[in-house]
């Protein structure tokens, strides 16, 4: 029981790193363009 | 019941729409399989009536499944980034700069992909990860430095891990046949493969030289000379261990295939340029820098973690008490609603002993300051590669269960409908079309079920009982021998698929920081997999059917007369225009 546990918490926290760092590089890809659009006005 | 053209279509959508989203769109392997995955359960759930929660805990146990080969990219990312961050990897690499020095690149292409690759894939750490860096180093193209170590293993996978493919194979085959004495034992299993071998390591060879310096290089004289006898001694040396295992009935010596196989292609590497009088050890090149870092700590101390691993590998394998307890007692079997039992074997899994092997080394390398850093750059690269393993094998199990129904049987599996499922659909239609000729088409199947899992062994578990199948229906109707080179074709097919494989590739660009140029590699690496991947084919045709000498002769030699024709052609088109652009120089110059 004690491993089943274990190897649903590690699909889970594989999973939820994963889409953790999804997101992150989407909102990272979002603020690049954002600033690359701003710099682009300014000029 | 399910159409099998409709159904066979279907399936084969999403693995061709992964191809061109890798290929063309550029698109992460990581992403590409979340995204084939969703169209997998969406297509498994619709057309192939399979149970809601059955397609999402098979999905689930896929990942489950994976751990062996998914862990093991987690670790060895984190021993490979602790090993930078200490200086050790760096030490490492100026040691491999020295192989052959400047304009041996034949040399040190054999030594350290093909020899040294095989070496490290066998004792469970990954060339993938492991070698990159060091080819970058060595003045190699970022797109060489990926593609080299992921083909240059890829003949010998099946005897990686200690020969886990192997293993499974046996165990998968001779259940099926169900005979006493067991056949094939793993001894006979293992001479079946390496009997593929010869032909297979020297056509990636000759391939590696053509992915690091096109037809310029692969028509070099060195060349032709280190990747024949490279590739014949990868192959041969796998011959001769599973012969001898064979004759002596010694089951044990077929894991130690790998070992043998990388040690002896890399010291017949080292006298073959000693006879051609090469500087085996050329320093001539080295900057200061490199210098630097050659003084900044001895070799055996950078290599201290890869040799605590290959001891502790030695340890946990072949000491019988210590790998019955860690393989069998401490099995560590779940069970998850009616999927069948997965052992999850922690501390008999390669990567549990990378963890030991890189903590163990911390005292001679140090920790301070290196530690916090280790674990950051190790976040940032890992996760992908992990996730981009795990999906493959969710898609995997995924078409496995698909057709069930939910209902759990009186052998605690999964009930599935007859005709609903996935692989059993594509049997059919391969089956359907290519009739007294399917063993042609089997090593293909291995290669998908390969690029699918990004790995051999679950392309053996996945398509064995159906190569079994149909070698016993009447239309085949083959010798048990014909069955089991037919089932080992499918396994090759599996393991050259490593260079397919997007997660494999993946864990190669995260280690140089490239990610992104999969789909570059994958163009490299293809036509050579898919070449190597013809040939295995037709010997499989003329094995499993046991054809007479002169169909062989006849067949091979037209194979060797239509190879040889292609590259002269090719030599020619080469020298022609060699002589064009030196005919421009010489008029450009007399102009000037």
């Amino acid at each position: 029981m004690i491993i089943e546990i274990f190897a649903y918490i590690s699909v889970g926290t594989i999973t939820i790193a994963y889409l953790m760092v999804l997101v992150n590089d989407f909102i990272q890809k979002l603020t690049k363009t954002k600033n690359a659009k701003l710099e682009k006005e300014e000029e | 019941m399910v159409s099998v053209w409709l159904g066979t279509s279907l399936i084969l959508l999403p693995f061709v729409a992964a191809l061109l989203l890798l290929v063309i769109a550029k698109w992460k392997a990581d992403t590409t399989g979340l995204a084939m995955w969703a169209v997998m359960i969406v297509i498994s759930i619709t057309l192939f009536k399979t149970d809601i929660s059955v397609a999402l805990l098979s999905s689930i146990v896929g990942f489950i499944e994976s751990y062996p080969i998914a862990l093991m990219v987690c670790t060895s990312i984190f021993m490979i980034t602790y090993m930078q961050k200490t200086g050790a990897l760096q030490r490492i690499i100026v040691a491999f700069k020295s192989l052959g020095g400047e304009g041996k690149a034949p040399f040190q292409i054999m030594f350290i992909n093909i020899g040294l690759g095989c070496f490290l894939v066998s004792i469970g750490a990954t060339p993938v990860t492991m070698l990159p860096p060091i080819m970058l180093a060595l003045g190699y193209t970022p797109l060489a430095a990926v593609a080299l170590p992921a083909i240059g293993y890829d003949p010998l996978t099946t005897f990686a891990l200690l020969a886990i493919p192997a293993v499974v194979f046996q165990g998968a085959i001779s259940g099926l046949f169900g005979l006493t004495p067991i056949f094939p034992t793993l001894a006979h299993s293992g001479f079946t493969f390496s009997l593929f071998m010869p032909i297979v390591t020297t056509g990636i060879a000759f391939g590696m030289m053509f992915i690091a310096g096109g037809r310029k290089l692969l028509f070099k004289k060195q060349s032709i000379l280190f990747a024949a006898t490279g590739g014949i001694t990868a192959g041969g040396t796998a011959i001769l261990v599973n012969a001898l295992a064979k004759i002596l009935s010694m089951d044990g010596l077929v894991p130690l295939t790998g070992i043998f196989s990388g040690i002896l292609t890399c010291a017949v590497m080292v006298i073959l340029a000693k006879i051609l009088k090469y500087k085996i050890i050329d320093k001539s090149h080295f900057t200061n820098e490199d210098l630097k870092i050659e003084q900044s700590m001895p070799l055996w101390k950078a290599f201290l973690p890869w040799i605590i691993l290959v001891i502790l590998c030695i340890i946990t394998n072949f000491i019988p008490p210590v790998y019955e307890f860690l393989f069998t007692t401490l099995a560590m079997k779940i069970t998850i609603a009616g999927a069948k039992p997965v052992a999850l074997r922690v501390f008999w899994n390669a990567w549990f002993w990378v963890i030991v092997a890189t903590v163990l080394s911390m005292p001679f390398l140090g920790v301070k300051g290196k530690i916090k850093d280790t674990f950051s750059t190790w976040a940032n690269r890992s996760i992908r590669p992990i996730f981009a393993a795990a999906i493959f094998f969710s898609i995997a199990s995924v078409m496995n269960w698909s057709g069930a129904t939910g209902t759990i049987g009186i052998n605690g599996l999964w009930e599935i409908a007859p005709g609903n499922n996935m692989i059993e659909v594509l049997a059919g239609a391969s089956s359907a079309v290519f009739g007294k000729f399917y063993p042609l088409i089997v090593p293909f199947i291995g290669l998908f079920g390969g690029f699918v899992s990004g790995s051999e062994t679950s392309a053996i578990a996945m398509f064995s009982k159906y190569i079994f199948d149909t070698g016993r229906s009447p239309a085949l109707n083959l010798t048990n021998q014909g069955i089991v080179v037919m089932a080992a074709s499918n396994g090759i097919g599996g393991g050259l698929a490593s260079v397919l494989s997007p997660a494999k590739i993946q864990n190669a660009t995260a280690v140089i920081d490239k990610q992104g140029i999969e789909g570059q590699v994958l163009k490299k690496t293809a036509p050579i997999a898919v070449l190597m991947v013809i040939s295995v084919s037709i010997i499989t045709l003329l094995w499993a059917n046991e054809y007479v000498y002169w169909i062989w002769l006849v067949v091979i030699g037209s194979i060797i007369a239509i190879g040889t024709i292609a590259g002269m052609i090719s030599y020619f088109i080469l020298r022609k225009k060699k002589s064009k652009k030196e005919n421009l120089e010489i008029n450009t110059e007399d102009q000037g």
